[in-house]
């Protein structure tokens, strides 16, 4: 039998809302609790009023574009956002903002200027009674137990390598580049292009065809055409990208060792059904596909900007550009966080590079073996965070706001 | 095994007498659970009846008299703050007014001294103006002095010759040092005050020197990791072997110096024991002399006739062909002669093989014919001589290489 967990709980519930947003999936839920309660999809149509959710943007209406309030990790269009996460507050966790304090996430690298937007945006357009910042990276790493870990969060748009040091980010060590899941799902497509494979999304298939051998024509497929519907570009990507999305989910794994041929000729392929029922098995493209998030010159099917590093590289750029007595210690703890970081393979493969980087060192590394633990560290770090005892003396309160205006967010939030 | 036959085992008294020449009836009327047959062994004793005990189905609901204790959604502010921000928890029983919030406490701060007036002069230093001196000071107690990430938040006037981690540790504990110099002035040091100021000592250029021995540690390859690591136990396996020799020597000193009765004398102390000593000693002095002669009995007994018949019989060049031999003692039945092989311990033998190997030689010889298996025996036990005599060396070896 083990001994009983050391009461090390300091917690405080005051019933504060967490409020994660990412460029794929938006997630609000109460603090103290394991997981969020609303996620929601940041795309939303764009209509008066806009139509949000997973239940009703994916219906084909003539003429309906989708928007994405969201660019390099951080708001772009505050507009869009502020009514998504209405939504998920009001319409899905059926509470007010202006009764619970507000913890929200941003990314490492968000501008000055973003921050005091999204101060503002709290305090005058949600009427929160106090609010917070946090990094995504400090949650995840408080949501893995730690005070001091590499994070390293492989999101939709970004990918990113930031070390926490007793629940602080060091900025001139941070780096991020844009390999994540997005990134995947464009090598997927340039990769299906090039085989002569089309796309078509679930909302346009009638009736699919059946019984089809491998790579044989889905001629027998009833498919509707887009033009009739009225569809617009913008909703045809998105409907797209959720067929590539389960794709890539079934089908994509990364070599444990860097990919060779002859390795990846061995593995059994994989088979995929596109919605109008034409398959295909998958074979090494399974790999090479994902083999661009460790090295994205050699394999990235489309282009990238120069300095674009794999995941491995970014880990150890960012554990030695810090200082070296710090350098053992993040090592020792990595934490891998975000959806992307869950394609097979991907952990064991950072693992036996960093290996390999870091002869010195000892590695270790952290990663959440909950499918929903590793999408949603972020927001479960802010839940965590914002259910402290201790943690109540740093909201940023309405009259503070008032008294010293959006800049206090600088000087409260590290 | 029916019912008489354990009663007859049992000794307990018959139902009846005659039943056993017949056969046994089966009676009763049929059961449907049991066989006939079966019911029959049970005799007349019936399977005692199961009590079913009215079973309780739920566990009856605990008797509790109190009340739910009450639990409020009470507002409460953290003197933590100045704001007065009215935040609101849930507490047992109802909330209590002017109580200081349990989370207090734990808001601490490191005490860093600000720079007055008339400091600015004694804490001058080159290349530090005391904008940037203040602005490290103030880093410096909004981090807590974590000067990674101090070091992270520095922003360089000059952008030409950034400043290292070590030149802000260097400055910081500089101006401290001199503080604390500028406020004992005049005064006698106190123990505190002096062992503080021992500790704000900064060595900045065994800092840096150390930091590089740590990079370039960092730096090594796999294969020198590997070789390191491979060193180290080497060393420890050395360490060990000299600690182990050195106990070996001390015992042994230890000894020399003091032997100790291996028992009591006391036994012998009277005119008894003295007999009986003497007794036992003669004892052991017939019995060495018996030996003695036993053993040197069979070598002066003449050979049998047969065997003097069965040798006049044959030649030598035979007696070698068929492998036959007079002088060894054999035991009853048939051997192999492979069997006289000798054999050692297994770390021994381990030894022997491979040096076997070395020599190119099986581990043992494919015929073996009497001159082989002769010579046989005669290498592997000169090889084990020499491994002795090869362990004797390096042991006298270390012991000298340790005794210089």
């Amino acid at each position: 039998m083990s001994s009983p967990a050391p009461a090390v709980y300091g917690g405080d519930e005051i019933s504060a809302i967490v409020l994660d947003p990412g460029s794929q999936w938006t997630r609000a839920g109460f603090a103290g609790e394991d997981s969020p309660k609303a996620v929601v999809p940041t795309d939303y149509i764009v209509h008066d009023p806009p139509f949000i959710g997973d239940d009703y943007i994916h219906v084909p209406r003539s003429g309906a574009e989708v928007a994405n309030p969201m660019a390099d990790g951080f708001v772009s269009d505050w507009d869009g956002a502020v009514k998504i996460w209405d939504y998920a507050v009001t319409k899905k966790l059926g509470v007010s903002f202006s009764d619970h304090p507000l913890l929200m996430t941003e990314p490492a690298w968000t501008s000055t200027a973003d921050r005091k937007k999204a101060v503002e945006i709290a305090f005058e357009e949600l009427q929160v009674p106090a609010f917070y910042l946090a990094r995504s990276s400090v949650c995840a790493c408080f949501a893995a137990g730690k005070a001091t870990a590499l994070v390293l969060d492989v999101g939709h748009k970004q990918m990113s390598a930031t070390p926490v040091y007793d629940g602080l980010i060091l900025k001139k060590s941070s780096f991020h580049n844009g390999l994540g899941g997005d990134f995947l799902s464009k090598q997927i497509a340039a990769k299906l292009a090039a085989q002569d494979i089309t796309v078509t999304p679930y909302c346009l298939v009638s009736r699919k065809a059946v019984q089809l051998d491998p790579f044989q024509a889905a001629d027998s497929a009833v498919v509707k055409s887009a033009a009739d519907l009225g569809l617009t570009e913008s909703f045809l990507n998105l409907e797209k990208e959720r067929v590539i999305h389960e794709f890539k989910e079934s089908v994509c794994q990364v070599m444990e060792v860097p990919y060779n041929e002859g390795g990846a000729e061995t593995r059994p392929p994989r088979p995929f059904e596109f919605p109008d029922g034409y398959n295909i098995n998958v074979t090494t493209d399974r790999f090479t596909t994902s083999e661009a998030l460790f090295n994205p010159k050699g394999y990235s099917a489309i282009d990238v900007p120069k300095d674009t590093v794999g995941a491995a590289k970014m880990v150890y750029d960012s554990i030695m550009s810090c200082d070296v007595d710090a350098r053992a210690n993040l090592a020792y703890n990595i934490v891998i966080t975000g959806g992307t970081s869950l394609v097979q393979g991907f952990t064991e493969r950072v693992q036996q590079e960093l290996f390999g980087l870091l002869p010195g060192l000892k590695v270790r590394i952290y990663a959440a073996g909950n499918s929903s633990e590793r999408k949603y560290g972020g927001w479960i770090g802010g839940s965590v965070l914002s259910s402290l005892g201790t943690f109540h003396q740093m909201w940023i309160s309405k009259k503070e706001y008032e008294e010293a205006g959006s800049s206090i967010v600088e000087k409260r939030c590290k | 095994m029916d019912a008489k036959s354990i009663r007859d085992v049992l000794n307990l008294p018959g139902k009846s007498e005659s039943p056993a020449a017949k056969r046994p009836k089966i009676e009763g009327k049929k059961h449907e659970s049991i066989q006939r047959e079966l019911y029959a062994l049970l005799g007349d004793n019936s399977a005692p009846t199961m009590l079913q005990q009215p079973q309780k189905q739920f566990k009856s609901r605990p008797k509790i008299q109190r009340k739910p204790g009450p639990w409020v959604w009470a507002p409460f502010t953290n003197q933590a703050r100045d704001d007065g921000l009215v935040l609101h928890h849930w507490v047992k029983g109802s909330a209590k007014e002017d109580e200081e919030y349990s989370y207090v406490k734990y808001n601490t701060k490191i005490e860093i001294p600000e720079i007055s007036q008339d400091a600015e002069s004694v804490i001058e230093q080159e290349g530090w103006s005391i904008d940037e001196t203040k602005k490290l000071l103030a880093l410096c107690s909004e981090y807590d002095l974590r000067w990674v990430v101090i070091f992270d938040r520095w922003t360089d006037e000059d952008t030409e010759n950034p400043r290292k981690i070590e030149d802000l540790q260097e400055r910081y504990y500089y101006v401290r040092q001199k503080l604390l110099e500028m406020k004992t002035t005049g005064s006698a040091w106190t123990a505190d005050q002096l062992s503080l100021y021992n500790q704000l000592d900064y060595p900045k250029e065994k800092e840096i020197a150390r930091k590089e021995y740590l990079e370039g540690l960092m730096h090594r390859t796999p294969a020198e990791v590997t070789e390191e690591e491979a060193l180290l136990v080497e060393a420890r396996k050395l360490e060990a072997a000299m600690k182990r020799m050195n106990e070996e020597r001390e015992e042994l000193l230890r000894l020399l110096d003091s032997p100790e009765a291996a028992g009591s004398i006391a036994k012998y102390s009277t005119s008894q024991g003295v007999t009986t000593l003497a007794a036992n000693l003669m004892q052991q002095g017939q019995n060495k002399k018996k030996k003695v002669e036993s053993t040197a009995a069979p070598a002066a007994e003449r050979p049998q006739a047969s065997v003097a018949f069965i040798r006049k019989k044959i030649s030598a060049r035979e007696e070698a062909a068929y492998g036959i031999s007079w002088k060894e003692k054999l035991h009853p039945g048939i051997q192999l002669r492979s069997a006289k092989f000798p054999t050692f311990k297994a770390s021994v033998q381990q030894k022997v093989n491979s040096i076997l190997g070395e020599l190119g030689l099986p581990i043992r010889p494919v015929i073996p014919t009497d001159r082989v298996t002769m010579k046989f025996e005669q290498l592997v036990n000169s090889i084990v001589m020499l491994l002795e005599a090869k362990k004797a060396v390096d042991r006298l070896n270390t012991e000298i290489a340790t005794s210089k």
